[in-house]
C-alpha cells in the first residue's frame, strides 16, 4: 500500500507520515505542491493521495483537476485536508470526485477512520487501525 | 448676470425654506395690486360693487393657491429630508457591510493559519499519548496541552461564525441593518 501526502508544510507531512506508518502497513511519498506531485505520479503511482488545498505552485484543486481528468490516475482515491472554512471547501471541491475530507485540526482517529474504509476498499484483507 | 443668478438661488433657496412667506407675499401682492387698480378707478372713472367684485374675485383663488404651495413644498422639503435620511443609512449600511466582509476574510485567513499549526498539535498529542502507555502525569500533561489546543479551536470557530452575517430590511425609512444571526 502507498499513500501519497501533498501538503506544503513540511512537518504537516512529517507527522502523517508518521501517523501513516504506525496505523496502517503502508509507504508513504510525499510532495510539497501539486506540480511536485505531478511529476511523482509519472514514476509511481500511489494507492490513496492525502491533499491539502492550499499550496503554492498548483494548489490542490488544480492538481485534482488534472488528475480526473487522466485515464491513468482519474480511480485514485483522493482526501482533501485543509485548514481553510468547511462550507466554502465542500463548494470548491463539489463538482470533483473527492474520497473524503480532513479538516484541520484533526486527530489521529480522524484521520484512521476516514483511511480504514479506503483501503479497505483497496485491500480488503488489511487490518483496519484500531480507531 | 451671475449676480441675477446668485439673487435667484438665494430667493429660491429662501422661500423654499419659508414656503408660508412666499405665499404671504404672493397674497398681499396681489391684494396690494388690487386695491391701488379699485382707487385709480373709483377715484377717476367711478366704481361699482360690480367692479369691486371683479377685481377681487380671484382672491380666494389665490389664497387657495397660496396654501397649496405651501403644502406642497412643505411635502417635498419633508421627502427630500427622508430622502437623506435614507441614503445616510444605505451608506451606514454599506460600510459596515464592508467592514464585517474585511473582518470575515481576516478571520478566515487566520483560522487557516493557525490550524495548519494546531493540526500538527493535536496530530503529536494523539501520537504521544499511544506512545506514552499508562504515565498518568505525562498523560495529564498532554491533556492539558489538548485542552487548550481545543480552547484555541472553538475560540477561533465561534469568531469565524460571527463573522456570518446578513442584511436585513427593517423600514423604508430607517433602511437596512446588519444582524449576526
Amino acid at each position: 500500500m502507498n499513500i501519497m501526502i501533498v501538503d506544503d508544510i513540511k512537518s504537516s507531512r512529517t507527522i502523517l507520515e508518521k501517523i501513516l506508518h504506525g496505523s496502517f502497513d503502508c509507504s508513504t511519498l510525499s510532495a510539497e505542491s501539486g506540480k511536485e506531485a505531478l511529476a511523482m505520479l509519472s514514476s509511481q503511482r500511489p494507492d490513496v493521495i492525502l491533499l491539502d488545498v492550499i499550496m503554492p505552485n498548483m494548489n490542490g484543486a488544480e492538481f485534482l483537476r488534472i488528475l480526473r481528468n487522466k485515464n491513468k490516475w482519474k480511480n485514485i482515491p483522493v482526501v482533501i485536508i485543509s485548514g481553510q472554512d468547511e462550507r466554502s471547501v465542500l463548494s470548491d471541491f463539489a463538482s470533483m470526485e473527492v474520497s473524503g475530507y480532513l479538516f484541520k485540526p484533526f486527530t489521529v482517529q480522524d484521520v484512521e477512520g476516514i483511511m480504514n474504509p479506503i483501503l479497505k476498499k483497496i485491500s480488503p484483507s488489511l487490518p483496519s487501525a484500531n480507531v | 448676470m451671475k449676480s441675477i443668478r446668485t439673487i435667484v438661488a438665494y430667493g429660491t433657496k429662501f422661500f423654499a425654506q419659508y414656503p408660508a412667506l412666499l405665499s404671504g407675499y404672493i397674497i398681499y401682492s396681489y391684494l396690494f395690486i388690487s386695491m391701488v387698480r379699485l382707487f385709480i378707478k373709483a377715484r377717476y372713472f367711478g366704481a361699482t360693487l360690480s367692479d369691486a367684485y371683479d377685481i377681487f374675485s380671484a382672491l380666494p383663488f389665490m389664497w387657495f393657491l397660496a396654501v397649496a404651495l405651501v403644502k406642497v413644498i412643505d411635502y417635498r422639503s419633508k421627502f427630500h429630508d427622508s430622502e437623506t435620511r435614507r441614503m445616510n443609512s444605505e451608506i451606514e449600511l454599506q460600510t459596515k457591510v464592508t467592514q464585517l466582509n474585511t473582518m470575515h476574510e481576516v478571520v478566515k485567513g487566520l483560522q487557516h493559519q493557525v490550524n495548519n499549526p494546531l493540526a500538527i498539535i493535536s496530530l503529536a498529542i494523539g501520537q504521544t499519548k499511544r506512545s506514552v502507555g499508562n504515565n498518568p502525569m505525562v498523560i495529564a500533561r498532554i491533556e492539558s496541552i489538548e485542552h487548550a489546543a481545543n480552547q484555541i479551536t472553538s475560540a477561533l470557530q465561534k469568531f469565524s461564525e460571527s463573522g456570518r452575517y446578513e442584511s436585513e430590511r427593517i423600514d423604508d425609512v430607517v433602511g437596512s441593518i446588519a444582524t449576526i444571526p
